[in-house]
């Protein structure tokens, strides 16, 4: 493939983000690696040997924790190196900040979304000629979270908005408890 | 084989396949959804089927996802999964000349050509790889889990697989929180019963690829997408029967690649499509990078004979041959199906469900690709700021099927902020979701193996010789993952050393 064929290529998808990354961020993620592996090695040299050292419950993950700190040392090592030779990324990566915010705001709705199905859990049977439907938290908190989260992220007409989520909720509810037989969340 | 196929072919299942391989194909049409999210997401709904609808509905999926991805490649330029670029490339070009109907039609018989070489190579290899299996022990078992990390990392993360290794190892980390196989000690449990079960590495998945894709893609701005018209789709036998070599080569070269444990799709439609522009003649040749048909035919031959090479390790060793794999690894469990070396003998009879679900689910796959692709051009024009919000309420329930627990949900949750992070600091997450799958294989076949070594000479050890030769692969990836590296960093240093000095005004 050409370079100028490479650059047009606009790919999305789960790998899409993973390489070099910019020195100042592959020193902050080599600390942290530093200081888990640390506390992995410490934690799993704690962990009591029901027999021999051979068969210890923390022998596997203190070699792993040990060889992540060398790898994590590895990083640091190159994330230096790159500095030095000038030929590294912007300190923060050309990050588009005002979207990271909006991706943390964005999992602080989540969080909110996941606490309400836990705390506001309740169960309501519904029998409408001999068919059974169970409403639970999951009905109208999905409801309430997925027009927050669409006003969030997009401008379209409140109405629309309001019939996408309660259509898909009420279709996930539908297929989910008699086509696939799974409770939802939200209820007990 | 035949009542397998007869099995496959009972109505039942024949609609949940088809109802699997069309959720695939719109899935994996839909840019930012992937073949992985799509695996990782249904899990949860198959936890409530039986095991032979489980398995047709997830085969479907994973069918209907890997061409899925051609759809958004030709006609919006954006690739939904990394092995759909080079059609891209290609497709693209050809929709822009008003051909993209022809560009997806042979993009679906290639991929009816590959999955059907990927299934003829996985019915052939499987029993010479079974009987071979059968001789690995603890100490070649460890081997092959640590091989399978390694390579994940390091075909994951490109020009820097120490970063596709260490996100490895977190995973592996993460699978030894809980009660240990063998003493039943409490590990990392801080305490918490909850956590005495072990963190669910179905809500690991659904949050690294479901949750965490969108955290990651839904602020981003929406990229334009017009469609550029399909015109023509079922493309001229001749031309079909012109390419068939290339498909059958690249066909073959995408399953064996696909059973390299971690080596997943991408590898193969990029290493075929390479093959196929050197080996294509000069008037073909010409047209690789202009839109040419051959090159959409390798790509596609080689990404679709990727899921049966894929298959061969995960159903013959217990290893998963790529991150979608490891999905259909967790399905399996779920159903109590333990894979590996003697799946023959612990569940008889499966391993030939599974061939035929496949052919199934790849025959289901020509007739209904030819018939979503207009649906899905309508679905091109549905803003992210709707499509990806509707995915939550999916990866909540995911994640809560299994167990039916809040503590999954919030496993999911706090695993796709991770994974959110890891991408902020450009890891890859294909390598944790294997970490996680195959650090108990690793940890239980250690300690089994320490033990079995005990009192025993370095030479002993050594003369095990397929562990040996395993051990041997895991140096060799490593050492060529730092080359790779090294030879980056080189490269990436040349353009300034060789630069002129700056003058002075």
């Amino acid at each position: 493939m050409s370079e100028d064929t490479q650059q047009r290529v606009t790919f999305e998808g789960e790998e899409a983000h993973a390489g070099y990354a910019s020195p100042m961020l592959d020193l902050i993620a080599t600390a942290l690696l530093i200081a888990l592996a640390g506390a992995v090695m410490i934690a799993s040299v704690a962990l009591p040997v029901p027999d021999t050292l051979l068969t210890a419950p923390g022998l596997l993950p203190f070699l792993v924790s040990a060889s992540l700190l060398l790898l994590a040392v590895g990083l640091g090592v190159s994330a230096v190196a790159r500095w030095r030779s000038g030929t590294a990324l912007p300190m923060l990566d050309d990050r588009d900040l005002a979207t990271d915010f909006k991706s943390l705001g964005l999992a602080v709705a989540v969080a909110i979304y996941i606490a309400s199905l836990q705390v506001l859990a309740f169960r309501y049977d519904v029998v409408l000629g001999g068919f059974r439907h169970t409403i639970s938290a999951f009905e109208p908190v999905t409801i309430i979270a997925l027009a927050v989260i669409i006003t969030m992220f997009w401008r379209g007409a409140i109405w629309i908005t309001a019939l996408i989520c309660v259509c898909w909720t009420a279709l996930l509810s539908l297929v989910f408890q008699h086509v696939f037989a799974i409770p939802l969340p939200g209820s007990f | 084989m035949v009542d397998a196929i007869l099995s496959a072919l009972a109505p039942a299942l024949v609609v949940m396949s088809l109802c699997g391989v069309c959720l695939g194909i719109v899935w994996g049409a839909l840019p930012g959804l992937s073949t992985t999210m799509a695996m990782g997401l249904l899990i949860g709904l198959s936890a409530g089927m039986p095991q032979d609808i489980a398995i047709s509905f997830m085969l479907g999926v994973y069918t209907g996802s890997v061409f899925g991805g051609a759809i958004s490649a030709v006609l919006i330029n954006i690739p939904g999964t990394p092995d759909a670029v080079p059609t891209m490339i290609e497709g693209h070009q050809l929709a822009q000349r008003g051909e993209g109907g022809q560009a997806l039609g042979m993009s679906i018989a290639a991929s009816f050509v590959g999955g059907m070489v990927g299934i003829a190579l996985l019915i052939a290899l499987i029993p010479l790889i079974l009987t071979f299996a059968l001789n690995f022990k603890s100490w070649e078992m460890f081997w092959l889990a640590i091989i399978g990390i390694m390579v994940a990392g390091s075909m994951a993360a490109g020009s820097m697989p120490l970063k596709g290794w260490i996100a490895g190892w977190i995973g592996m980390l993460i699978a030894f929180v809980g009660l240990d196989a063998i003493h039943a000690v409490p590990r990392f449990t801080f305490g918490s019963f909850a956590l005495y079960d072990g963190i669910s590495y179905v809500a690991v998945l659904i949050g690294l690829f479901g949750m965490s894709e969108i955290l990651r893609t839904l602020p981003a701005k929406d990229l334009p997408t017009i469609p550029s018209k399909v015109g023509r789709i079922i493309p001229p036998l001749g031309k079909l029967a012109r390419f068939l070599p290339s498909a059958l080569r690249s066909g073959t070269l995408g399953a064996f690649i696909g059973a390299i444990p971690g080596a997943g799709a991408n590898v193969a439609s990029f290493l075929a499509y390479d093959i196929g522009r050197r080996r294509a003649n000069p008037d073909e040749k010409a047209k690789w990078g202009k839109g040419s048909y051959e090159a959409i035919v390798c790509a596609e031959t080689a990404n679709n004979a990727n899921i049966g090479g894929s298959m061969l390790p995960t159903l013959a060793l217990g290893i998963p041959g790529n991150a979608a794999a490891a999905a259909l690894l967790a399905a399996l469990t779920l159903k109590n199906v333990v894979v590996g070396p003697t799946i023959e003998i612990d569940h008889p009879g499966l391993i030939y469900f599974i061939y035929a679900s496949l052919i199934v689910a790849n025959l289901i796959m020509y007739v209904a690709a030819f018939a979503l692709i207009g649906p899905c051009v309508k679905l091109f024009s549905l803003p992210r700021g709707i499509l990806m919000p509707l995915i939550l309420p999916v990866c909540i329930i995911g994640a809560y099927a299994v167990k039916l627990s809040m503590a999954d949900v919030w496993i999911m949750f706090a695993a796709g902020v991770f994974g959110w992070v890891l991408s902020v600091f450009r890891f890859p997450t294909a390598p944790i979701v294997l970490g996680v799958i195959l650090a108990p294989l690793a940890d239980e076949n250690l300690r089994r193996a320490l033990l079995v070594f005990e009192d025993k000479s370095i030479g002993f050890i050594l003369s095990q010789w397929i562990g040996t030769v395993l051990m041997v692969a895991v140096f060799v990836v490593i050492i060529e993952g730092v080359m790779r590296a090294l030879n980056v960093l080189r490269k990436r240093a040349e353009p300034l050393s060789e630069s002129p000095p700056a003058t002075s005004s």
